[in-house]
């Protein structure tokens, strides 16, 4: 760990002129816990979900070379890669994301995982088509993966130079990481409000783009052998829920900067976008697994106010962790 | 102290400007130029047609057998993935969509999948459905248009 920050200089700019009150509020002094438990729950996810989703991130057999389309990081090659080398780096990625998860050897691990699943995931959008439900969680193990200080406490690091989370002050170092992965989050959702209005306009809140999209989206899955809402199916046979849902959408998206006001304006941000994603999965069977596992709304809730209880087995589970011999 | 504030400053602003401005950047390009990670997120935006013209890859055989083939056998187990190689592939002519067709020809012999038995063609076509009229049961197609037929390699064996 480097040497704490103290609150006290940032915090005594009070006086400073205007432009300062930007900095005390993105440099503000934040508990090193939150850090810590988003680290470990964007990196628990990732690792679950590149093992979860191993049939389309690992096994690129049944893809013919023609259809290779490079995005992303995968821009860089020509040609595919070998499958054994494209399994080979998701294995990588899969070790490297548990890894980040834990805060082991994180000034080094945290980065490479991050980019290790950028790779992964740029590769995966390779051939075609590009997905949306991986974006957000690439920009979140980007962010924390660039903070040293996500692994200063509640990480195997963290055993191995005798820090327990309760002894760290509050400092800056632990608080930008936690807005900067909110800010991005805010982008996200913004930039999908703008391309609706841009693409149809006000026109889009009035539902029936969503109703023929909803529609559309059902009729292509069935034709193909998919699985697709039966729920969504029966409703654009009505007209009446889509302007509502169509004015819930814009104000989930382009709503989405509320969320930069903290505390309930957050929460209820938060709680509107799970709603907005349970909706999309009941009317469209698309589903988007990191916002609906409320891991990507974490940044927005103080997760160090988690049961003591709950802080206390993770320090105890870090401590056995850091006893394995390739841990050490 | 100073310096390590400095520095911590730096690093702050210098991660999260390049992050930001990363992540902020596609809202400044047309809204259908899509990429990965950094997206205009175009998904959902725009109308779509009540007459729904779908791509779909069917195993054909005697006796007037037809079965739809599951995303499996053209690209990977999704159904959007499977979608866009269906249409790029008989977009990019008939030689790259007889490619495609031998490919999932050839999957459906090597799986052998008994409900795929009578199976001795596949298709790739693309079939126009009214989506409300699709939804409510009626689903036969209003229009199809054969691209591409081919024969499914001979099965040494069916699974049971």
């Amino acid at each position: 760990m480097s040497a704490p920050v103290a609150s006290t200089p940032v915090a005594s700019t009070q006086n400073a002129q205007p432009l300062r009150g930007l900095e005390r509020a993105f440099l503000a002094p934040s508990p090193a816990a939150r850090l810590a438990l988003l680290r470990l729950l964007v990196g628990s996810f990732a690792t679950i979900y590149l093992l979860a989703r191993s049939p389309v991130l690992a096994d690129f057999r049944s893809m013919a070379p023609s259809r290779f389309e490079p995005v992303g990081l995968a821009a860089l090659l020509d040609v595919p890669l070998g499958s054994g080398l494209a399994f080979a780096i998701w294995a990588a990625c899969v070790v490297l994301s548990f890894l980040f998860a834990l805060g082991a050897r994180f000034a080094v691990t945290g980065p490479l995982a991050a980019i290790a699943l950028l790779w992964v995931t740029s590769y995966r959008n390779s051939w075609g088509m590009v997905f949306h439900t991986d974006n957000l969680l690439v920009l979140h193990m980007l962010a924390i993966g660039a903070a040293p200080a996500a692994a200063d406490v509640l990480s195997v690091d963290a055993v191995r130079r005798g820090v327990a989370s309760g002894s760290v002050a509050d400092d800056a170092r632990y608080g930008w990481p936690v807005r900067l992965v909110t800010g991005l989050t805010v982008i996200a959702y913004v930039l999908a409000g703008i391309a609706k209005l841009k693409l149809s306009g006000l026109e889009w809140a009035e539902g029936e783009v969503l109703r023929s999209t909803i529609a559309h989206d059902a009729v292509r899955k069935a034709a193909v052998g998919s699985v697709y809402s039966p729920l969504g199916g029966w409703l654009v046979r009505y007209d009446w829920p889509f302007p509502l849902f169509g004015a819930f959408t814009f104000v989930v998206e382009l709503g989405a900067p509320l969320a930069l006001l903290g505390g309930r304006w957050a929460l209820a941000w938060a709680v509107a976008v799970l709603g907005f994603h349970v909706g999309v999965l009941a009317t469209m069977a698309i589903a988007f697994p990191y916002p609906l596992s409320g891991i990507a709304l974490a940044s927005l809730i103080p997760l160090e106010k988690a049961p003591g209880r709950g802080i206390a087995f993770l320090e105890a589970a870090c401590s056995r962790l850091a006893r394995l011999p390739g841990l050490r | 102290m100073t310096r390590t504030l400095n520095t911590l400053r730096l690093h702050a602003y210098a991660t999260s400007a390049l992050l930001l401005g990363a992540a902020a950047y596609p809202a400044l390009l047309p809204p259908r130029q899509d990429g990965f990670p950094l997206s205009t997120y175009p998904m959902f935006a725009t109308a779509k047609p009540a007459r729904v013209a779908v791509m779909s890859a069917l195993a054909l055989g005697a006796g007037g057998f037809e079965a739809t083939l599951e995303p499996s056998y053209v690209a990977n187990a999704e159904a959007m993935q499977a979608l866009s190689t269906l249409k790029k592939s008989v977009a990019a002519g008939k030689r790259s969509a007889r490619e495609l067709c031998e490919q999932i020809a050839a999957r459906v012999a090597a799986k052998a999948e008994p409900e795929l038995a009578p199976a001795r063609h596949v298709a790739l076509v693309t079939q126009e459905h009214d989506a409300v009229s699709y939804l409510r049961g009626d689903t036969a197609a209003l229009s199809r248009k054969v691209h591409v037929r081919c024969a499914v390699p001979m099965r040494l064996e069916v699974k049971r």
